[in-house]
């Protein structure tokens, strides 16, 4: 009964992962896709953990907050290790998987607890200024892709109100075994993501009716200022895929 | 008794900057058939009581006895047992209501609490009526409906497999007079006419004063007093705890020092013909 109310929200401390610019941020997480999705080099996934272990300690946020998702998916990562061996792969092969997996989970999680809505919505709609060259209307794809970002917090939050009220009808969740908690999961999944779709386009319809403008600018956001910090780890992510460039042989 | 708090403490989030007590080492019992109400303002840990009785969160520390049932953090055996006595109604039906009809919410709890019912639509149409509702809301989307009547729902949705608490978490919250009255209606049904033990969480005290008999005033987590609803009526103590004293209180006050002699009150018909005496 451990509350998980915090996953994929914003953890409100000062922190100098929190004063990184948003803009910085997402580029980092498209950076850190590049080698994650190509690469299966172990060496430099162990390399990628760890930076991300490190930015996640920096954070100030509890690693409790950062390691309850994953813990919460235990049973998915038992049947991946089957079906992976069931394929035949190796074990160098395996950890590499398992290591992509989680440390996906994790930066969007940190990406989450360290940048508030707004910033982030703020970062996407700069990350997207190119477009404007085209006179493309940015407000809404950016407002589509926090709105999408945020799909999987706001499932799970919801999944929790849905538990809760079932189980106060007789579908318990929180006192049974293993077997009936998935039973429980599976049938109220139907609703959940009925719920969370419904709420997602409330909040998107909030969000434009509130700070959006949906024409070619939106009202600008004082944010963090581009630092030392921001730099740095920006160039350590551009070092990742230059090296993953020279893995494949393209350089 | 049918709940005894015993030295219970929530809390949330152990161990990191946003740890929160939602109570702190209470304890208090309740009895059978009878109205209670919580007043708190908010975040006055009234929620957590109804959560903790029906036992979807534990206590850190302390226990809550339901019954025969102990919640103390361990797993308790046939827990649907205890649920299927408590009727836990929350603060936002759009939390509770998850189903896409009117009728699938209402049949839920019957289903999963394995009510061996033929006619589950007669029941259905029961619950709603004994909320103000018609048989036509049986098969309309939860989504189409109002704020009021999501909230008629869910209160029918636990009057349905007939719990012996039933517990309402800010029960008049987007209701207006006429619905506030049926509610007050109801609630006195349910405990003259079924013999039901009602818990009211809220911080509505001109509603709670009309209806309840015992009272437990909650401030950030403890209990600071408790007793009959006289408690409502002292001026001092319900300011000092940022809550509202009842309108037809706050009358009878101004009137009494106005020199126009008026006993206590719950009801203003008796006021109004008070009133009346007094003119003659």
């Amino acid at each position: 009964m451990q509350s998980n109310k915090y996953f994929g929200s914003f953890y409100p401390v000062t922190s100098s992962i929190h004063r990184i610019n948003p803009v910085i941020k997402l580029i980092c997480l498209f950076l850190f896709l590049v080698p994650m999705i190509g690469s299966m080099s172990l060496k430099l996934h162990i390399v990628i953990l760890f930076l991300l272990l490190m930015m996640m300690y920096s954070s100030k946020v509890p690693l409790k907050f950062y390691f309850n998702m994953l813990y919460g998916l235990r049973y998915i990562y038992i049947i991946l290790l089957f079906a992976l061996a069931s394929k035949g792969l190796t074990l160098e092969e395996t950890i590499v998987i398992l290591i992509k997996i989680s440390s996906f989970i994790e930066y969007l999680s940190l990406i989450f607890y360290t940048t508030s809505p707004s910033e982030l919505k703020y970062g996407v709609e700069k990350v997207l200024k190119p477009f404007n060259l085209l006179n493309f209307n940015l407000g809404r794809p950016s407002n589509l892709i926090v709105s999408i970002i945020h799909f999987f917090p706001l499932l799970f939050t919801t999944e929790q109100e849905v538990l809760k009220s079932a189980s106060a009808r007789g579908l318990d969740y929180y006192h049974g075994d293993i077997i009936s908690k998935t039973i429980v999961v599976l049938s109220s999944f139907k609703n959940t993501l009925r719920l969370t779709i419904k709420k997602m386009k409330t909040a998107k319809f909030a969000s434009e009716l509130r700070m959006y403008n949906v024409t070619k600018f939106r009202t600008n956001l004082r944010t963090n200022k581009i630092g030392f910090l921001a730099l740095m780890l920006l160039g350590i992510h551009i070092i990742f895929v230059v090296y993953y460039v020279k893995e494949v042989g393209i350089l | 008794m049918e709940v005894i708090f015993n030295n219970v403490t929530y809390r949330e989030n152990i161990g990191t900057p946003l740890k929160k007590t939602y109570l702190d080492n209470v304890s208090f019992s309740i009895l059978p058939n009878t109205i209670y109400s919580f007043i708190g303002d908010s975040e006055s840990g009234k929620t957590k009581i109804g959560e903790l009785i029906n036992a979807v969160i534990s206590p850190t520390y302390g226990s809550v006895k339901v019954f025969k049932f102990i919640n103390d953090g361990k797993r308790i055996r046939n827990v649907n047992k205890l649920r299927m006595n408590i009727g836990f109604v929350t603060m936002n039906p759009s939390e509770m209501l998850f189903n896409k009809t009117v009728r699938k919410e209402l049949e839920f709890g019957l289903t999963y609490f394995k009510y061996k019912l033929n006619k589950k639509s007669v029941r259905c149409i029961d619950a709603l009526k004994l909320v103000g509702l018609g048989e036509e809301y049986l098969n309309k989307k939860i989504s189409d409906l109002t704020l009021t009547e999501q909230k008629k729902v869910s209160i029918a949705s636990i009057l349905i497999f007939n719990p012996k608490i039933i517990i309402l978490d800010e029960p008049t919250i987007g209701l207006g007079t006429r619905e506030k009255e049926h509610l007050k209606k109801l609630i006195k049904i349910l405990k003259t006419k079924y013999k039901k033990t009602i818990i009211l969480l809220t911080k509505d005290t001109d509603f709670a004063y009309q209806i309840t008999e015992k009272v437990h005033l909650l401030y950030k987590g403890s209990i600071v007093a408790s007793g009959d609803k006289d408690i409502l009526t002292n001026e001092k103590l319900m300011e000092g705890y940022g809550l509202k004293l009842p309108e037809i209180i706050k009358f009878i006050k101004i009137a009494n020092d106005k020199g126009i002699k008026l006993s206590l009150t719950d009801n203003i018909l008796d006021l109004i013909k008070e009133v009346y005496r007094n003119a003659k």
